[in-house]
């Protein structure tokens, strides 16, 4: 395929995913909000549960992505897995900060706090964060490009094994504290509720595509006016 | 020749770690000082409960391996040992030696806060039976600390900030274990006798921190 050819199609990409995405994004938040019935012993602040969830899924497996992806720049030191690498984990954290602002505004209204520090769910997701927030600290602290990559992708492997403790948080723990179980395990939700959740699971995941292609030209370009800089000086 | 160099190694890791700054001795002070401040703020009101006594237990010791860690390398970095033995000696084995070293603080850490608890609180009394089950948890738990700790330690030789970094990046990834322990800790403490899912899950985080670290030596050739 001709790079041209590759431009176009990636073109008609762009396209495909905004209309998609245009289309049943605000269709999902409105059936949320509308649609299913309220929980009686959660009020109406239960509905904010069909965003927490869907990104906090999206927030939980970037990092294991970008970890696949560290450890293929690894092995076959190609630069675009170590973009791919950086921008999972800029997706993460940017979907870590929303589910650390929509949880605590439902556990205010069912728990009577904004944060339960004996809760193993959140105080594992915390540590996620955190592991995040060291990556890009790390980042850039490296001057050398390359060591950065290196480093940046064997940390990454750190941070996917942190991911899969806040996943198995809830499951593995015998007294794991107040967080809900599984949404899949419980068999709880009616119909309208399954829809809503799994309309906002797709606009979410829809939303995820989207900006890992934009955050994959961003990194790009990034490195492309780094290295040309430094030719320059 | 492997083991001698091995050997060497962890003769001159374990001085470096008590040699600096008093090292033992400031450890020692320290350890009984936050002692005695949770000593003089609750138990002459109440008998803290065995479970928080295993909590402050671990607390200290999370705390004591950021201490040794950056000490460690902080020291080595300024005495230039660092550039002269990774010129010489695989990355892998100092990383090695670094781990076993921090691992052993640790232990002989964890032996003088058992004795200091015993003269502190009341309920921190326990048979030799809950003795042993206490340091097949605490054991794997330190492990996986002290090799994660090293590999920051030594990931962190390549950041512009060098030592400042280790409890940043340390952080996240030493509370799993912590949090693992601590709770394994609690059901031993619950049915007295040692929980078998918790220890493996311990033991699992420490040979992972270990080969990881270790994968990780090979992998970034040393310090870089």
């Amino acid at each position: 395929m001709k790079e041209s050819d590759f431009k176009l199609s990636s073109h008609y990409i762009d396209i495909l995913l905004s209309a998609v995405f245009a289309v049943i994004f605000p269709f999902s938040v409105w059936y949320s909000l509308n649609v299913p019935g309220v929980v009686l012993a959660q009020g109406v602040s239960h509905r904010i549960f069909y965003f927490h969830v869907s990104v906090a899924w999206v927030a939980l497996y970037a990092p294991v992505i970008s970890s696949i992806a560290g450890i293929f720049y690894l092995w076959k030191k190609e630069e675009k897995w170590d973009i791919i690498s950086e921008s999972m984990c800029r997706l993460s954290l940017v979907f870590s900060i929303a589910v650390l602002f929509s949880g605590p505004i439902w556990a205010k209204s069912n728990w009577g706090v904004y944060w339960d520090w004996t809760d193993a769910r959140l105080q594992s997701f915390f540590a996620l964060f955190l592991g995040l927030c060291g990556y890009f600290l790390l980042r850039s602290l490296i001057p050398d490009i390359l060591k950065q990559a290196k480093i940046a992708s064997v940390f990454t492997v750190f941070i996917s094994l942190n991911s899969l403790l806040t996943w198995g948080a809830i499951r593995w723990m015998d007294n794991p504290g107040n967080h809900p179980g599984s949404v899949l395990g419980k068999g709880g939700m009616d119909t309208q509720m399954k829809t809503a959740f799994y309309l906002n699971v797709l606009s979410y995941h829809i939303l995820f595509l989207i900006l890992s292609i934009i955050l994959y030209r961003l990194v790009k370009t990034e490195r492309r006016n780094k290295r040309l800089l430094y030719s320059e000086s | 020749m492997r083991l001698k160099i091995f050997h060497s190694l962890l003769l001159k890791e374990t001085l470096l770690l008590f040699r600096a700054q008093n090292g033992l001795i400031s450890m020692v002070s320290l350890i009984l000082s936050f002692l005695y401040i949770f000593h003089f703020v609750f138990e002459k009101d109440f008998f803290l409960e065995r479970n928080t006594i295993a909590g402050i237990r671990w607390s200290l010791l999370y705390l004591l391996s950021f201490i040794y860690i950056s000490q460690s390398s902080w020291e080595e970095r300024e005495g230039g040992a660092d550039r002269i033995g990774s010129g010489m000696i695989s990355g892998t084995y100092i990383y090695l030696a670094k781990t076993v070293s921090s691992f052993s603080a640790l232990t002989l850490s964890s032996l003088v806060l058992n004795f200091a608890c015993l003269f502190l609180f009341e309920k921190s009394s326990m048979s030799f039976n809950e003795f042993i089950m206490q340091y097949a948890l605490l054991l794997p738990g330190m492990l996986s600390v002290a090799a994660i700790g090293v590999c920051i330690s030594r990931i962190s030789e390549a950041t512009r900030l060098k030592e400042i970094i280790i409890p940043v990046l340390q952080i996240p990834l030493s509370l799993p274990p912590l949090l693992f322990g601590m709770n394994a800790e609690r059901k031993m403490l619950a049915s007295g006798k040692i929980p078998l899912e918790g220890f493996f899950v311990v033991l699992s985080f420490s040979i992972f921190y270990l080969t990881l670290g270790t994968l990780a030596e090979e992998i970034l050739g040393g310090k870089d």
